[in-house]
């Protein structure tokens, strides 16, 4: 049995943008923790700091900082598979565009990134499924962004005399400053769901990385959606906050609400090509909560539909379209959520689309990777008779992901 | 009269000597320290990943190359790279690196009519002067290229065995003179570290340039025993300032350093030198003669009287000693400074001005 975690990150802090602690801390803090973990004794002295006063938060963050300051993507791999007790275990690895957040450019390059990648592709043929990361800004248009992906696709990598695609699907991250249904993707959507190749796309509620550029934001936020064919006009930046960051972190939520796909995904569907897309975070935690206990209570959310959560927004997608998928990444270290997936699994419409992924190495600030693996599974195989599985942990980790995966590049 | 031993020239040798000795205990004390945080390896790695980010295509060749088996072999751990790569297996290295890269092969099939040698490995490096964006590092493949294709047999075709070893020695000439630069801003770095360094340590160990020429002016006996050291060891401290320098990855500073130490410990001693442990600022024993010998300065930490009065005594009293305290390690820092100063000559520098002043003797003296 080929089991699969599909939401994993490799990268380094060679791979992220130059000041990209500043997304997660204020910029004096940022540059100290970076300045001081650049060197062996700064980083012992922090880890040992972090450790000792920190409390649980402080080691997990350690253990993050440990991870995201390794030499190269070949180490983070290695201490990901070395987390799991099961050593065929599949791994995705998402690759990110982080060129273009406002906090400066990688000090390897995109490229160079992929590169990386796809040298440890060589090293782990069978067991890493890299998913090509695309933005709008990548490349002068929409042509070149496609006959770029396509290439990196189809030049394949040869290994003990087997051939395999580099790139087994797509990954978007719209929060960095962009919508999914961005004139210059679509060439890509298209060939995307023409191959059947996945779409995972970054959608946790006020969570990960964001643009940290105020006029970028501002000029953003109301383009032209080719898919409907009308200015996307309704959202408006968010300025509420003294704090610049907050403020964008909030307005890039425009880019990220499941909302802002639904266009894209009626075209391909009534076009007879359905793209297969993945909502990555099943919203975030938080609203996973709130749609178990089916909390009734008027809330605000930013975004275009404010009123509906996140996780609740997903939910209508998949209900609507066949070819939405979520996962349960990150939201899974927050053990109170288990019984909603478990529950959402048995879903008649949608519970073959759910899926397993730990977010690794996000995730270490919150818990070990092979604790929340160990804690998820054997939670997950004791939930039997999950529709047609012998149980929960085949259907989240095995069935769905290989439905989700097989594409014109990756046979299951 | 021996003109080493007019006042004046005495005071200045014993002083330089003094300098020279402290340098040189500051150079070991940075070698040291740079040896444990393999700070040349990491240095050196990152010049070369400024120089090799080739923006408009997204990548970093030096990434790349540091990731490349035979370079990741010489590193002893992930966060110490090395510091000494052969410019012959950089050279290689990149040739291969830049061939093969996934971003060159994606777009080798465009230009396959033009790709005409018997060698993979340079239609491969051809492949990505031909298909990757122009930039520098682009550019100086290309350049590199155009230089070494021009060897060509007598019957004008070309000569891949030398066109290879061409292309190998350009990009070897540019890594030589790189490393070169790379020397200079590295030494100008250790010049402003070995000044900080050497004012800390001056600071730790008063080693106050001032007091010393103080010291040497009333004790002739002291400048005697430190001429006499140095006459005796020159050849043999000249020879370790220079090895400080050489940053040289087989000595064991840190070993070199306390066997350093101790000696210098020992000629303070014999010339009677107010420098060590022992002299410095934040010893209860040095504060008291300073006090002593500062017959303005208001009493320390003393209170008369008894009541009220006597705690605005006391109160008054350390208020005083505390500004007291402040103006005499400001009166001392000049000296401080000066001596950091002398740290960030090195070591070899005041070896050489002692050399001098020593080979004028013969000429003056007849």
């Amino acid at each position: 049995m080929q089991f699969y975690n599909v939401h994993t990150h490799i990268f380094t802090m060679n791979n992220a943008p130059r000041r990209f602690l500043e997304l997660y801390l204020p910029k004096w803090a940022a540059h100290s923790v970076d300045k001081i973990t650049n060197t062996q004794v700064g980083a012992w002295l922090v880890k040992k700091l972090l450790n000792t006063v920190g409390g649980h938060g402080g080691k997990r963050y350690a253990s993050f900082l440990e991870i995201g300051k390794s030499s190269s993507q070949n180490d983070v791999f290695r201490h990901l598979i070395e987390s799991y007790e099961d050593s065929s275990i599949k791994m995705v690895a998402l690759t990110l565009f982080m060129e273009k957040l406002g906090a400066d450019a990688s000090m390897s390059g995109y490229e160079g990134q992929l590169e990386e990648i796809i040298a440890l592709k060589r090293r782990y043929p069978e067991r890493l499924l890299p998913f090509f990361c695309i933005d709008p800004r990548w490349k002068n248009d929409g042509a070149a962004i496609l006959a770029t992906t396509q290439r990196y696709f189809d030049r394949k990598i040869n290994v003990s005399g087997k051939e395999y695609s580099p790139f087994a699907g797509i990954k978007i991250y719209p929060s960095t400053g962009f919508y999914p249904f961005d004139a210059k993707l679509m060439p890509v959507m298209e060939w995307a769901a023409k191959n059947g190749v996945p779409v995972m796309t970054h959608c946790s509620y006020l969570g990960g990385i964001f643009n940290n550029d105020v006029d970028f934001v501002k000029a953003s936020l109301n383009p032209y959606d080719p898919y409907d064919r009308v200015y996307y006009d309704k959202p408006c930046y968010i300025s509420g906050d003294k704090k610049a960051r907050v403020n964008n972190q909030r307005s890039c939520s425009y880019f990220l609400e499941p909302h802002a796909y639904e266009s894209m995904i009626r075209y391909f569907a009534e076009k007879g090509t359905p793209l297969k897309i993945c909502f990555a975070h099943f919203g975030s935690d938080k609203h996973m909560l709130l749609e178990h206990k089916k909390d009734q209570t008027p809330q605000k959310y930013y975004g275009v539909l404010a009123d509906k959560n996140w996780t609740a927004q997903i939910k209508d997608l998949m209900t609507r379209y066949p070819e939405v998928y979520t996962d349960i990444s990150y939201s899974l270290t927050k053990l109170e959520t288990h019984d909603f997936i478990f529950e959402e699994l048995r879903n008649a419409y949608y519970g073959d689309r759910i899926l397993f992924g730990t977010d690794f190495f996000m995730t270490e600030r919150e818990e070990k990777e092979q604790k929340t693996y160990t804690h998820f599974k054997s939670r997950a195989l004791k939930e039997k008779n999950v529709s047609d599985a012998g149980n929960a942990w085949e259907k989240i980790a095995m069935l769905n992901p290989e439905q989700f995966l097989k594409s014109n590049y990756y046979q299951t | 009269m021996d003109f080493n031993s007019i006042p004046v020239v005495a005071i200045a040798i014993s002083i330089i000597i003094c300098w020279s000795l402290f340098a040189l205990f500051c150079s070991f004390v940075h070698e040291a320290l740079t040896q444990i945080k393999a700070e040349r390896g990491r240095f050196m790695k990152t010049y070369l990943f400024k120089q090799f980010y080739d923006q408009p295509n997204g990548v970093n060749w030096a990434a790349m190359l540091y990731m490349h088996g035979s370079i990741d072999l010489l590193t002893r751990a992930v966060n110490k790279p090395t510091s000494d790569i052969d410019s012959r297996l950089f050279a290689e290295t990149l040739i291969e690196v830049v061939g093969k890269a996934h971003i060159t092969q994606v777009n080798k099939n465009d230009f396959a009519e033009q790709l005409t040698y018997k060698s993979q490995l340079l239609n491969d490096f051809k492949a990505a002067t031909l298909s990757l964006q122009q930039s520098d590092v682009v550019n100086f493949f290309q350049q590199s290229l155009n230089s070494a294709e021009l060897c060509r047999l007598s019957d004008g075709t070309p000569d891949e065995a030398a066109i290879y070893k061409c292309l190998v020695d350009q990009i070897e000439r540019w890594y030589n003179k790189m490393m070169e630069r790379l020397s200079l801003w590295y030494k100008k770095k250790t010049k402003l570290r070995l000044f900080m360094l050497g004012t800390v340590l001056a600071i730790l160990v008063n080693v106050d340039s001032i007091a010393l020429f103080k010291h040497f002016t009333a004790q002739p006996a002291s400048r005697k025993a430190m001429m006499n050291y140095y006459e005796a060891n020159a050849q043999r401290l000249t020879a370790l300032a220079h090895r400080a320098e050489s940053s040289d990855s087989a000595i064991n500073y840190r070993k070199q350093l306390e066997a350093l130490a101790i000696e210098m410990d020992s000629v303070a001693k014999s010339a009677a030198l107010p420098v060590g442990w022992e002299h410095n600022l934040f010893n209860a024993q040095t504060w008291r003669k300073a006090r002593a010998e500062s017959r303005d300065s208001p009493l320390l930490f003393s209170s008369s009287g008894s009541g009220v009065k006597g705690i605005l005594m006391a109160v008054w009293s350390f208020f005083c000693g505390i500004v007291w305290l402040l103006l005499f390690f400001f009166c001392k820092l000049p000296g401080f400074v000066l001596s950091g100063f002398a740290a960030s000559a090195g070591a070899p520098f005041w070896f050489d001005v002692l050399k001098k002043a020593y080979s004028t003797k013969p000429q003056k003296a007849s």
